[in-house]
């Protein structure tokens, strides 16, 4: 089951993802998580509690970064377990995405 | 009781004489008793002496002051303990006595004293004041002295215990059956056993002695009823060779050894297809010593009327089965008949034995394995020019004109295009070969425009099948990360990771399969069916975004082994088609072909030709530009201060011209040359250093 919370403070937004990112997280992504971002400008994902993802869940991620990029936001992705900093690499996602979304890999 | 003595020897008799010896008085003296006659033993080995009892009759003649105690049982006697002895009558004897008894030594053989020596297997000393006979034992005997192990080189009394212990060595043969896995054939695989018997080496008397022994070796046969015994329970009953197993039973040899084989079956024939001799007549084909076929031979392309007979199906042939060891039936390998693909213009006749054309037309058999694939390219004959009466000619098949082709008129057949005069001012291009047999003026004439599309495929299909490797490769190193969930490849298939592959990875993956499609599509009248089957496959599969049909990794490598089939197919065909262009002459035009290119006849004049195979000019090349993929060779090239000629192959290839003129460019790769003087018999590479060179 995927979850997350928002953090807001000043100077930027951190999103605590919670769960496995996998195609169950769609709806979520779709319809609440990716129009709710749209609201911040400086936003950081963190992926301490992802333990678990599919290539559904990372078509999402690639998504929603790709949009919320397009209007100009910048979006960083850290605290990556190793299992999937491993898998993110492996699929190249810091060239799909851009380094700069990956501080941390 | 009277003086009596036990003595052994190796005989009875020597034995009584030893006593006599001993006791010194004559035989009618005693009263002999025999405790036990010899045993002779084996080699030497396991025998035993003679036992005998002499007891003097007349005490009262007892002089000397000896006391001989008879040994209280036989068991004491025959054991190997050594008894010293005082005196000594007789080497070959032994005298068996008790510690406390003793001979007086007789003076004459003083000179054992201080000495020791072994004897039929004992050791034996003799004590003397100031002298000490010593033993050294070896390391294969154990020798006890007074019931203690020695290890070194010991003093010995003559009251001492000795007694050694040598151990015999047998080792027993072992052996086993084994039959193969197609029960074909069975094997004894043998270890030879060997029996070593060792032996105390008899040594003369010397005041220091190392004790040595002698081996002697006995091999131990197998017995061969047991072998059959098992061979028998194994039911392996024919073709045994029971000379051989007697023969390495009874041999000492080591090994593997065959000692039964099985009748092995007969393989029969795979059914296949015999094209008519005539065929290949008609063909007119010559094949070159390399293999190569000689194009410039032909002057027609190889046709069948509608109702002529192309060929002959061979029904496969069985084979015989085989035995095995145990006598059951083996199978030869089965037999196939030939799968015939009837394609355009072909029908299968008296029971699909024979196979007729039903259209006129080049007739086109591939074969594969045990696939063949018959067809007739259909061809269309106009006996005169192609001209405005006639309209422009477009075909599937071959297409043949009997007279010239005329201005500003096309002809595009999908098969060969045979002119048997001039191509003047037209465009002509055929999907395979073209022969001209006059000239061609200021025309473009292109030969190969299908072999061209198949080798774009071809390439397009191998770049995808590295990557779809590579991509199956990478999904399944994934699908091992813990981490990483396959669960939703069943719901929604692979279409998101390959979505995600192509982003990254495999950026030009897409591309190529899009290109792929497009050919295939584009050519859907003429590609087998098997092309459209897999275009459609790689359209679902690759070009749907994120809704691939692709459920697994399994599907995918699927995929790529269908890939693989079809374009192994198709290099054969690419082989088979094979196109040419035959010219005699060119004027003013361009001139394309994917295979090679001959212009017969005079030569040509301000032409363009390109050839991906090779290009031969009999005649002079005057003007124009001339590329071949893989060599040129011309008989004359240039002008005397006319039009420019260029020549060029790639970097690997050579130039040939018996006579080249000033102001002719050659380029090698990417080096050039321009000729400032006449020169004849040049040919023309790049060296080592990357210099074009003459040889």
């Amino acid at each position: 089951m995927f979850q997350y919370d928002t953090i807001n403070n000043k100077l930027k937004t951190v999103i605590h993802f919670k769960g496995d990112l996998d195609i169950e997280a769609t709806e979520l992504f779709e319809h609440q998580l990716t129009p709710e971002l749209f609201q911040y400008q400086d936003i950081q994902i963190n992926f301490s509690k992802v333990l678990f993802v599919d290539s559904s869940g990372i078509g999402l991620l690639i998504t929603m970064i790709n949009q919320l990029r397009e209007t100009g936001k910048t979006i960083v992705i850290v605290q990556l377990e190793p299992e999937v900093k491993e898998i993110f690499s492996y699929l190249q996602l810091p060239l799909i995405l851009g380094e700069e979304v990956f501080a941390d890999l | 009781m009277g003086r009596s003595i036990v003595a052994k020897g190796p005989t009875v008799k020597e034995a009584i004489n030893t006593a006599l010896n001993l006791l010194d008085v004559m035989k009618d003296q005693v009263d002999i008793e025999i405790i036990e006659t010899e045993k002779k033993g084996w080699l030497g080995m396991g025998s035993k002496p003679a036992v005998i009892r002499a007891t003097y009759r007349d005490s009262s003649t007892e002089q000397e002051k000896q006391e001989i105690k008879q040994p209280t049982n036989l068991k004491e006697l025959l054991t190997s303990d050594i008894h010293i002895s005082e005196e000594m009558e007789m080497f070959g004897n032994m005298i068996q006595l008790t510690k406390t008894s003793y001979i007086r030594p007789n003076s004459k053989w003083m000179d054992l004293d201080g000495k020791v020596w072994v004897k039929d297997g004992q050791i034996l000393c003799k004590n003397a004041p100031g002298k000490y006979p010593l033993v050294t034992p070896d390391k294969r005997i154990k020798l006890y002295r007074n019931h203690e192990l020695v290890v070194s080189t010991v003093v010995v009394d003559e009251n001492d215990s000795l007694k050694v212990e040598i151990e015999d060595e047998v080792k027993n043969p072992s052996w086993q059956l084994k039959m193969d896995d197609s029960m074909m054939s069975i094997t004894l695989t043998i270890t030879p056993g060997v029996r070593i018997y060792r032996k105390l080496i008899d040594q003369e008397p010397d005041t220091n002695i190392q004790l040595k022994i002698i081996e002697m070796r006995e091999s131990c046969p197998i017995e061969m009823n047991q072998v059959l015994e098992k061979l028998k329970e194994m039911k392996g009953l024919v073709g045994v060779d029971y000379s051989e197993i007697a023969r390495v039973c009874e041999g000492e040899e080591k090994g593997d050894f065959l000692i039964a084989s099985g009748e092995k079956p007969v393989p029969g024939k795979n059914g296949y297809f015999v094209s008519f001799k005539e065929l290949s007549i008609i063909k007119g084909v010559k094949e070159r010593l390399d293999g190569t076929v000689d194009h410039r031979e032909i002057q027609e392309f190889p046709s069948v009327e509608d109702g002529q007979l192309i060929g002959m199906i061979h029904p496969p042939i069985p084979g015989k089965p085989g035995t095995s060891v145990i006598g059951e039936p083996v199978m030869p390998p089965e037999v196939y008949p030939v799968v015939i693909h009837e394609g355009k213009g072909v029908a299968l006749v008296e029971n699909g034995t024979k196979v007729v054309a039903t259209e006129a037309g080049q007739p086109q058999i591939v074969t594969k394995k045990q696939l063949v694939k018959i067809s007739v390219v259909p061809k269309l004959v106009i006996r005169k020019d192609v001209n405005i009466e006639t309209g422009n000619v477009r075909f599937v098949g071959d297409v043949e004109v009997h007279g010239s082709v005329q201005d500003g008129m096309l002809i595009e057949a999908h098969g060969n295009v045979l002119v048997r005069e001039n191509i003047n001012m037209a465009k002509v291009s055929a999907g395979s070969s073209i022969i001209v047999h006059h000239n061609i003026i200021s025309s473009e004439v292109t030969a190969g425009k299908d072999a061209k599309i198949t080798m774009e495929m071809n390439h397009l299909t191998e770049e995808i099948i590295v990557q779809m490797k590579q991509m199956v490769k990478g999904i399944q190193q994934l699908s091992a990360v813990s981490a990483f969930k396959v669960s939703n490849f069943a719901q929604i298939g692979l279409g998101p990771l390959i979505k995600i592959l192509c982003d990254g990875k495999f950026k030009s993956f897409l591309s190529d399969i899009q290109s792929l499609v497009k050919l295939i599509e584009g050519g859907k009248d003429d590609l087998d069916s098997e092309w459209l089957e897999i275009g459609e496959s790689l359209k679902r599969g690759f070009m749907t975004s994120t809704s691939s049909d692709l459920r697994s990794v399994e599907h995918m490598a699927q995929l790529v082994r269908t890939l693989e089939g079809i374009q192994l197919n198709n290099s054969i065909s690419t082989e088979y088609t094979d196109c040419y262009m035959k010219v005699a002459f060119s004027h003013n035009s361009q001139l394309y072909s994917a295979g090679d290119l001959m212009i017969t006849g005079q030569g040509c004049y301000n032409s363009k030709l390109y050839a991906e195979g090779f290009i031969q000019i009999d005649g002079y090349v005057r003007g124009g530009e001339i590329y071949a993929a893989k060599g040129i060779k011309i008989k004359e090239a240039g002008t005397r201060g006319g039009a420019a000629t260029i020549i060029s192959v790639p970097k690997d290839q050579t130039i040939e011209i018996k006579r080249v003129m000033e102001d002719t460019v050659i380029q090698i790769g990417p080096k050039s040359h321009r000729f400032d003087k006449e020169m004849t018999f040049i040919s023309a590479r790049l060296n080592e250093d990357g210099y074009i060179y003459f040889q």
